[in-house]
């Protein structure tokens, strides 16, 4: 626009707005109209209308500015094709802004569409927030304060406020491009905007309207009600406007971060490194609220392995029909990766009816973590106890006795119930035997000899001990040498193990039974067992009693001879570190316990008279040679007859064995003073800070604590002459 | 015709010298000229340093192809590391020499080890001339034999420093012994002073395989070494020099926990118990080196 810069009345027209209280605003198009400055009457006759990045304002060719919300641009002297393009205009202002940028674009052509579609979402927003500062005149030259009473007063009161709106810099981003006419432009380049200040594409994963710069589909630049200068809250109204199919409300079971609409509990609004803009990897974002699911160092013992980076291979994250926001109900969820049990399940006879209903397998199995193995929510038998505990009906009318009172009015236990297995002889899930067994076992109580046929007894019990006429220590049921079990069992009518033994419990010795039933009638034939102190005798029903001698069987002597590393098979114990490692005030290293072997009341039963007479051993832990102070210490005077899980002073005070240097030290006092300063042994992690010490038996062997001689490294390499 | 003499021998051997060190300093890359004119490692700021520390893990990243970092960790503040080492528990296993060459990369070919072993008979008590370095039976400790590792003792008053005409090793706040490997000139006269023969040299290239290299190393410490320089043992200066640091390699790899480590100055540490209330001497007493380095026995 041409000036005449030797005049200089464009100066004295060119107060800021601040100094605008002398102009009288004006909003009704019927009261006083803009005198235009004299200088620019020679445009008047061009009527040129000019559209600029500022649409906000429309240049009237003499001079005037108009825009299209206000109205003091109803002037006599505007045009008809004036008039109509600012009718027009104002309509589309009105109107939501995101079809107008074609629209503009359309109507004149000289306006940037891209940019238009960015500020027309903006002004849209601003246009629905309207100020409520009486229109005045715009400044003609660079002016600092743009928001006043007067003008865009509304700007910089709102609740949320982008930086530079509410330190009042709006020259940050609005530059000036005509200070006389109040135009601006961007102070950015075109490609950038926003990015400028914000950088928000350094991650792999970028949410759409951010990658293509369409910051203002969410954020409202200037300011507004809500956190993040967002354009509506709660987030989800603002996500649920492009993510349509996120509309969980229709599922019965919904996360409560998604009802609330707090998307951004879970999800990065702008870029993250994880796959679905989460804000870490799935796990961590869960663990960050349902910390319970997640196991404390060595509290649990068996963890369902899901957990560690899969929490939504069975959960649905926003909704679900299913209880706890799972994809599927058990079993089908568990079939999906456990399909061998949903093979057993499908094809097997015999079936655990709990593990085929619906939700069944959380009748026994923790979903996340359980300090029992195999995620068994209880440790067994009290797991099984808890529904065997009544008389159960099967389907095809035969019945299941209640365990749990037989167990408890019968004390003498099978082996297996005393360690704490039914698992040892029954299926937990589906099987091919009857009453869900894991091997085989006739069901009748009398069948010609087969060995085969005992698979089920002989995974623990010698089969020697039906194969051998003669015992010398296989069996205490024999008459001198002769083996009755033999006799009884390996025969063409050979009694099955249950014609004598009950295999769950009895209240006689052996767990023999009370009766055995005799033909088909019915009848029970009593066995009328009695042990003597050389032997036994039975008195079974029409037959004479009869008696044998064995010589008499020692209290302390186990009563089975079973095979070897049965126990270890039976009744594998979970290591419980925790409790080995007691509450010393030294923070020591974990016992180094050979596996299996804690606690050592899974294979000593508590309850059992303990043999305190010094002696070599045998039977179990023969591997042990005993070679520290021999001549006058043997096991019993460390380890505690009573606790086997724990060691003893020699006052016979107990002494965990992750405190065990206490019991090393009442011998070796030089060596514990040492110790615990750090100059006998060794400790590891920092010389500054945090130790750990290694306790005696990190290094020395306690039953042959001398060291034996190493091989020693490489010496160096002699280079040239010799020594 | 005598006035217009041009140029005297000594203008041209002048003129010579200057224009021969101008075209030595033109012809090296940056580098080498930065190596050249640079100052004394303790007379750097910190950015030189910084920039000194990026150069050299350029090099050893292209030299070994991994990524390599090589610190400048600076002494703590009130820290004296002393060393202990109970006599009475050694059995000359070797183990401690070998990590030792694992963790500060010392070459494998020609063979470079900080740590020297050497064996002595119990009856003739510790009597270097009659030691043996090359021992190597079936199985260790043998009878009648006990075992001494030696490595640099750490001076107070370090017959090295004062031999190197250079100044190229010096003694650190935290008693360490260090040496500026870019500054050492390889003259060995160093090792002619030390009296425990703790120092080593890189006569030829050393060689250290990539996939065994220690990619955490200090300047002064372990990190790779060129050709010609002096190494020796620097209390794995890597390891202990940061806060909360852990206990040099060798005391971690010893199985029978005969090597002690820790802070001279902390009165509740384990060195000040040793010193205290163990038979403790000290290797050449009477050359009055004053080294930080302990033997004892605890029994």
């Amino acid at each position: 626009m041409p000036v005449n810069s030797e005049s200089e009345h464009w100066r004295r027209h060119s107060e800021p707005c601040t100094t605008g209280t002398r102009r009288r605003p004006v909003r009704n198009p019927a009261s006083r109209p803009i005198r235009p400055p004299i200088l620019l009457h020679n445009l008047e006759m061009l009527g040129i209308l000019y559209w600029f990045y500022d649409f906000n304002v429309v240049y009237l060719g003499d001079g005037r500015v108009a825009d299209g919300r206000d109205t003091y641009w109803m002037n006599a002297e505007i045009d008809t094709q004036t008039e109509t393009k600012l009718t027009r205009r104002r309509e589309i202002l009105e109107s939501p802004g995101r079809g107008a940028a074609a629209f503009w674009a359309g109507v004149d052509g000289t306006l940037l569409a891209a940019l238009c579609a960015v500020l027309a979402v903006g002004l849209e927003i601003a246009a629905a927030a309207p100020s409520t500062a009486p229109a005045a005149q715009k400044p003609t030259t660079v002016t600092q304060q743009c928001a006043t009473e007067t003008c865009h007063a509304g700007i910089v009161n709102r609740k949320v406020m982008h930086g530079p709106v509410a330190q009042k810099k709006c020259l940050e981003c609005h530059k000036y491009d005509v200070p006389r006419e109040h135009r601006f432009k961007s102070a950015f380049p075109k490609e950038q905007q926003c990015g400028t200040c914000h950088d928000l594409k350094h991650k792999a994963v970028v949410h759409k309207p951010v990658q293509e710069g369409k910051c203002m589909a969410c954020h409202d630049p200037h300011g507004s009600a809500y956190k993040g200068i967002l354009l509506s809250d709660p987030a989800r109204v603002l996500c649920l406007s492009c993510h349509k199919q996120a509309d969980f409300s229709k599922k019965k079971f919904v996360h409560a971060p998604v009802t609330k609409g707090e998307c951004s509990a879970c999800h990065e609004a702008h870029y993250s490194s994880q796959p679905k803009l989460l804000r870490g990897p799935v796990r961590d974002v869960c663990v960050s609220c349902h910390k319970k699911v997640i196991p404390k160092k060595d509290e649990a013992v068996s963890i369902h392995a899901p957990i560690k980076d899969n929490c939504t291979g069975c959960h649905d994250p926003h909704a679900s029909d299913v209880k706890n926001e799972l994809k599927q109900v058990a079993p089908n969820l568990c079939f999906s990766c456990h399909k061998n049990i949903k093979e057993a399940l499908a094809t097997s006879p015999v079936v655990h009816r709990p593990a085929a209903d619906v939700g069944g397998c959380d009748t026994c199995h923790a979903a996340h973590f359980s300090n029992q193995r195999k995620l068994q929510k209880q440790p067994q038998p009290q797991e099984c106890l808890s529904c065997h505990d009544r008389v159960l009906r099967l389907a095809d009318g035969k019945t299941l006795p209640d365990m749990a009172s037989l167990l408890k009015d019968n004390p003498v236990h099978h082996g297996p119930i005393r360690l704490g297995s039914c698992t040892a002889c029954h299926q937990p899930h589906a099987g091919n035997h009857f009453r869900l067994l894991i091997a085989d076992y006739p069901a009748e109580f009398y069948a010609p000899f087969r060995i085969e046929q005992y698979g089920l007894c002989f995974r623990c019990h010698v089969p020697e001990l039906v194969l051998q006429p003669r015992a010398g220590g296989l069996t205490y049921f024999r008459d001198g040498d002769k083996n009755l079990h033999w006799l009884h069992v390996n025969q063409q009518k050979g009694r099955t193990c249950r014609a004598c033994h009950e295999v769950h419990a009895s209240k006689n010795p052996f767990h023999i039974r009370d009766a055995v039933p005799f033909g088909t009638g019915g009848w029970m034939l009593e066995i009328s067992f009695k042990e003597t102190p050389t032997g036994g005798s039975c008195s079974p029903g029409c037959h004479v009693e009869r008696k044998y001698e064995n010589g008499g069987r020692p209290k302390t002597a186990p009563a089975v001879v079973l095979q070897e590393g049965v126990m270890a098979r039976v009744a594998p114990q979970p290591a419980r570190p925790a409790a080995a490692q007691g509450t010393g005030e030294f923070p020591a290293a974990a016992p180094p316990f050979s596996a299996n072997i804690f606690p050592c009341t899974g294979c000593h039963d508590p309850n059992q008279t303990v043999n305190t007479k010094r002696r070599v051993l045998q039977k179990a832990h023969a591997d042990i040679q005993l070679r520290h102070d021999e001549q006058h210490r043997w096991c019993l005077d460390c380890h505690n007859a009573d606790n086997r899980d724990v060691l003893r002073s020699a006052a016979g005070e107990p002494i965990p064995f992750g405190e065990s240097y206490r019991l090393c030290g009442q011998c070796h006092g030089d060596k514990y003073r040492d110790w615990k300063v750090g100059i006998h042994g060794k400790r590891t992690g920092q010389w500054d800070g945090q130790k750990t010490y290694l306790l005696c038996v990190n290094c020395h062997n306690p039953h042959a604590p001398r060291f034996k001689p190493v091989t020693p490294m490489p010496p160096p390499v002699r280079t040239g002459k010799a020594q | 015709m005598k006035k217009s003499r041009g140029m005297t021998r000594r203008g041209l051997l002048k003129a010579s010298a200057v224009a021969g060190i101008a075209a030595f300093l033109a012809g090296c890359s940056p580098e080498a000229r930065e190596a050249y004119l640079r100052k004394r490692f303790r007379e750097l700021t910190a950015d030189e340093v910084r920039d000194i520390l990026a150069r050299e893990e350029k090099a050893c990243a292209a030299q070994f192809g991994k990524p390599v970092s090589v610190t400048a960790d600076p002494p703590l503040d009130g820290v004296v590391y002393g060393y202990g080492l109970d006599l009475s528990r050694c059995i000359g296993c070797r183990r401690c020499v070998y990590a030792c060459v694992d963790e500060n990369n010392q070459s494998r070919n020609p063979q470079v080890q900080w740590i020297k072993v050497l064996r002595m008979k119990k009856e003739d008590g510790i009597d270097i001339m009659k030691a043996d370095a090359y021992y190597n039976p079936a199985l260790v400790p043998e009878e009648d034999y006990f075992y001494m590792p030696v490595a640099c003792q750490q001076c107070r008053k370090p017959p090295c420093v004062r031999a190197c005409p250079v100044k190229a090793t010096w003694q650190e706040p935290d008693g360490i012994v260090v040496i500026d490997y870019n500054w050492c000139i390889g003259c060995r006269c160093c090792m002619a002073a030390c009296p425990y023969g703790a120092r080593h040299f890189n006569w030829r290239e050393p060689h250290v395989p990539a996939d065994e290299l220690n990619t955490r190393t200090h300047y002064l410490g372990n990190r790779p070494r060129p050709r010609g320089v002096v190494e020796k043992c620097s209390f794995c200066i890597q390891r202990v020099r940061k806060d909360k640091g852990r206990y040099p390699a060798c005391l971690e790899a010893c199985p029978v926990g005969a090597r002690k480590f820790g802070n001279l100055l902390d009165p509740a540490g384990e060195m000040r118990y040793l010193l205290r209330e163990k038979r403790v001497f000290i290797l050449k007493e009477e050359l009055a080196t004053e080294p930080k380095f302990y033997y004892f026995y605890a029994t």
